[in-house]
């Protein structure tokens, strides 16, 4: 019998705090991975996910039981450089991870420390970056790539010490829909190749491909098994902090009310071919198109043929919006889409006055924003900008400075101050008296990005842009975060624009949507609308929400449900009328 | 506006893909050429041969396909502390004293200018301008693995002595490619401060008091981003079986050509051209 390629027995892995403290973070893992596998690692931020990756590489070494790479102790120094020539390992920051000035040089890394001839090094360059699609860019360096590419060229140099197995700690937690995609089939084609693969992710759709789905909950593999049965166990996944895979929830909700549809679905396709047997073949509802009409009230921000250029006067000048128009009314949400270098950041920093036109026009409730004029500091008080991964931009030790810092400069003291922070900490959901003298780096990832919020919201501002607000996060902070965010919107009538490649978060907040792509608007419509036409929108690199996926499969199957489905629970409602059964019907065919 | 264009005032580091015969040239000559050439800027003796060794790098740009407003971008920043240091020049050193025989060419109630003064703040000028455009001529020429490299078999002879040549040029090597990396963070910082009701970089360009004092608040949290840096660069660097210099090959192979040598016997004629007798004033 060959040897598994991974044998993992009884494995603990504790961190030391300086203070002492002592971290368990695995306790106790058994696992056995064959070659050829395709395996998929979910869990929440700090079940120990990252822990356990760097142990099948030998980058972490066991407080306690064994790791065997094809039969080799990763306890043994001298078995180190075999492993980690068998188990390659990408990371999730895209650009901190290269190594080399030139793509070329970053990916001739790995085989350099493997100590390879010239020309073998040469060519193994060459096919590493041809398979990942990077040869043509190989003279570019790092700093210039988008996350996408230089995610692909770290998997070309995992590649180029021609692994057996490859390791991807959330290497897509960053990328735009084309990025990911790009990634995902890079790691099909390395599958059909018969090469092993271990994705750690928080995207559970993309957890759903692997053939095999690991969950892990402080410490311990608390499930093991295929993602069918993984994914019927509901209410066990929310406890451990992970979600089912959006399509899954529309299955989930369709199964409750048609028990002929399988619970368990994963993809649209299988969605419509279930819905479409349950469904009688008659019945034509004539596709009814709800347009989204301006809303009346009174614009809050706008931008009129808005250029940018930056590094005007250089080799490195790029275009990054050219002739923009865009408003957003007072309340309004407005959800905006692209992929990465469509503009959506530049378009925001004039919102707020970070950057001033160059050619064209910017006006915040009415008033041009121009250099010498406008009271910038005010105005970007006043329209709020989040930028992405807030988390890292905190800028003082303790939680409670950190949030008052703007209001310091505004002037504030004492009591005054004291309300304001404690009023924007709780509206976050932070507890103003556990909270505000922790330290800031010893927060999680989800609380950081809430003290950064909380510190903007303490600027009292009228209008909240957001970068990519949710990237990164686990499912359940995905969730609170978004939850919060549409009570604020409807609660105290904020202006929300939300720019983000998450298209679920943008069908849950916004009413209308524009998409840039290239510096330019190629679309402005509502919502529902917009994620209508898949086609359209997957030509701009973007991808619709799981609802309008399945809406688009069963009317590709003769189901007629309405144009613009934007929901679960819209979807299900559309296919109960469809299927002409009352509230409480119950669901047998 | 480039008021945030943090990169826009970085030359050193970043590196212009392109095909001059600079960029092609044995990254060994290239070092060395620049050392000499840097040395002989910062010891010329006249203006005037100053001038030339200016003149020599800006030629030396046109070669290598690097526009003349992008090098000067790096010589922006700057200005404000070479006209101050002009300034303690021009107020501090005794008219007289710079050379036995000064002239004095131009007085204004206590200040007295003479040609000696005029030449040591002329001298810092041309020097200062000179050495920014042969760092960004080298490092927008080579890319900094080959510097790296460079660097390596430069000091490879020193390995016997137990340095450790190949750790000091990837050190040497890392620095330099995250020069323009922390210069973006950086940038996202500023523009997250402001984004919180902070104002810096309104100070106007010569009030530069204001301004640094403005960029502190900025320096913990980019210390604390760039240590999370290099950890995760130390991973992936692992990762991928890096154990020290040892037992390493090359990707990319030293060729010394012909060309190489030519180039290099020119360059330091060159160089040595500005120390004749003859260069005036």
């Amino acid at each position: 019998m060959s040897k598994p390629l991974l044998e993992i027995r009884g494995l603990e892995h504790d961190y030391r705090l300086p203070g002492g403290e002592v971290i368990h973070a695995l306790r106790g893992v058994d696992l056995t991975v064959e070659q050829g596998e395709y395996i998929a690692i979910i869990g929440a931020n700090g079940s120990g996910k990252s822990t356990l990756a760097r142990h099948f590489n030998g980058i972490l070494q066991p407080t306690a039981g064994a790791v065997l790479v094809d039969g080799m102790d990763v306890a043994w120094q001298a078995n180190l450089p075999a492993v980690r020539s068998l188990v390659g390992m990408v990371f999730q920051s895209p650009q901190d991870q290269l190594i080399g000035a030139t793509v070329e040089e970053d990916v001739a890394f790995g085989p350099e420390s493997l100590g390879l001839p010239f020309a073998e090094i040469g060519h193994r360059v060459q096919q590493a970056l041809q398979q990942v699609g990077m040869w043509e860019l190989r003279q570019r360096p790092p700093y210039l790539l988008s996350a996408g590419q230089a995610q692909r060229v770290a998997i070309a140099g995992a590649l180029a010490a021609e692994p057996r197995c490859l390791v991807l700690d959330e290497a897509t937690a960053m990328l735009d829909p084309v990025g990911r995609r790009e990634v995902l089939s890079i790691i099909s084609d390395l599958r059909a190749r018969g090469m092993t693969i271990i994705n750690i992710t928080h995207f559970m759709a993309e957890a759903a491909l692997a053939e095999r789905i690991l969950l892990l909950w402080q410490g311990e593999i608390v499930l093991d098994g295929p993602p069918q049965e993984i994914f019927s166990q509901e209410s066990r996944l929310r406890q451990w902090g992970v979600d089912l895979p959006p399509i899954a929830q529309i299955a989930q909700k369709l199964h409750a009310r048609f028990p002929g549809v399988p619970p368990t679905l994963l993809t649209a396709r299988e969605v419509a071919t279930s819905v479409s047997k349950v469904i009688p073949p008659k019945r034509a509802i004539s596709p009814h198109r709800d347009g989204y009409n301006l809303p009346e009230v009174p614009t809050f921000l706008e931008a009129k043929n808005l250029w940018h250029t930056y590094m005007a006067g250089t080799p490195l000048e790029t275009l990054a919006l050219r002739g923009v128009d865009f408003t957003a009314g007072l309340s309004e949400a407005v959800g905006l889409m692209g992929g990465t270098g469509s503009g959506k950041s530049t378009l925001l920093q004039h919102l707020n006055g970070l950057l001033l036109p160059q050619q064209g026009q910017v006006r915040v409730e009415g008033a041009p924003v121009q250099a010498e004029v406008t009271d910038l500091r005010r105005l970007r008080r006043r329209v709020a900008l989040l930028f992405q991964q807030p988390e890292d931009q905190l800028f003082t030790r303790f939680v409670g400075d950190d949030v008052a810092f703007g209001l310091r400069l505004l002037g504030l003291q004492r009591s005054e101050l004291r309300a304001r922070v404690q009023q924007a900490m709780e509206g976050v959901g932070l507890s103003f008296q556990r909270y505000k003298d922790r330290l800031t780096y010893t927060l999680s990832g989800g609380e950081r990005r809430r003290v950064a919020l909380a510190g903007l919201l303490a600027l009292r501002p009228r209008a909240l842009l957001l970068d990519e607000a949710t990237a990164g996060l686990d499912p359940i902070g995905r969730t609170n975060l978004l939850a919060r965010l549409q009570r604020w919107q409807d609660e105290q009538g904020l202006t929300f624009v939300y720019a983000s490649h998450t298209m679920e978060d943008i069908a849950r907040l916004a009413g209308r949507v524009v998409v840039l792509q290239d510096g330019q608007v190629v679309l402005q419509a509502g919502t529902r609308e917009a994620f209508a036409q898949p086609e359209q929108l997957h030509s701009w690199g973007l991808a619709v929400p799981a609802s309008s996926q399945v809406a688009a499969a069963l009317l590709a199957k003769g189901v007629p449900v309405p144009q613009g489905v934007l929901t679960a629970d819209e979807l299900v409602a559309a296919v109960i009328a469809l299927a002409g059964k009352g509230d409480g019907a119950d669901g047998t065919v | 506006m480039g008021q945030f264009e943090f990169l826009r005032q970085v030359t050193i580091g970043i590196y212009l893909p392109g095909d001059s015969p600079l960029h092609r040239l044995d990254p060994r000559v290239k070092l060395v050429g620049f050392a000499f050439l840097a040395g002989a800027t910062a010891l010329a003796p006249t203006v005037t041969a100053g001038l030339y060794l200016l003149l020599l790098s800006l030629l030396l740009l046109r070669i290598a396909n690097v526009s003349l407003g992008f090098a000067l971008s790096g010589l922006k920043p700057a200005l404000p502390f070479l006209l101050m240091l002009a300034l303690l020049e021009l107020v501090f050193t005794p008219p007289m004293a710079a050379g036995p025989r000064c002239v004095a060419i131009w007085r204004w109630g206590p200040f007295l200018l003479s040609d000696c003064v005029l030449r040591l703040i002329l001298l810092i000028f041309i020097r200062f301008a000179a050495l920014i455009f042969l760092t960004s001529l080298l490092t927008l020429t080579t890319t900094t693995t080959e510097m790296g490299r460079g660097t390596e078999a430069l000091l490879a002879p020193l390995n016997r002595l137990g340095l450790p040549g190949y750790e000091l040029s990837l050190v040497l090597s890392l620095t330099f490619r995250f020069v323009p990396t922390i210069a973006l963070e950086a940038e996202r910082l500023v523009k997250a401060q402001l984004a919180r009701g902070a104002d810096f970089g309104e100070g106007g360009r010569w009030q530069f008091v204001r301004r640094a004092r403005g960029m502190l608040p900025l320096t913990v949290p980019l210390f604390l981003l760039a240590l999370q840096r290099a950890e995760t660069m130390a991973l992936a660097m692992e990762a991928r079986g890096y154990a020290g210099g040892q037992g390493r090959t090359h990707y990319r192979a030293l060729h010394f050509r012909r060309l190489d040598a030519v180039l290099l016997i020119v360059t330091l004629f060159l160089g040595l051209l500005a120390f004749l007798p003859s260069w005036p004033f």
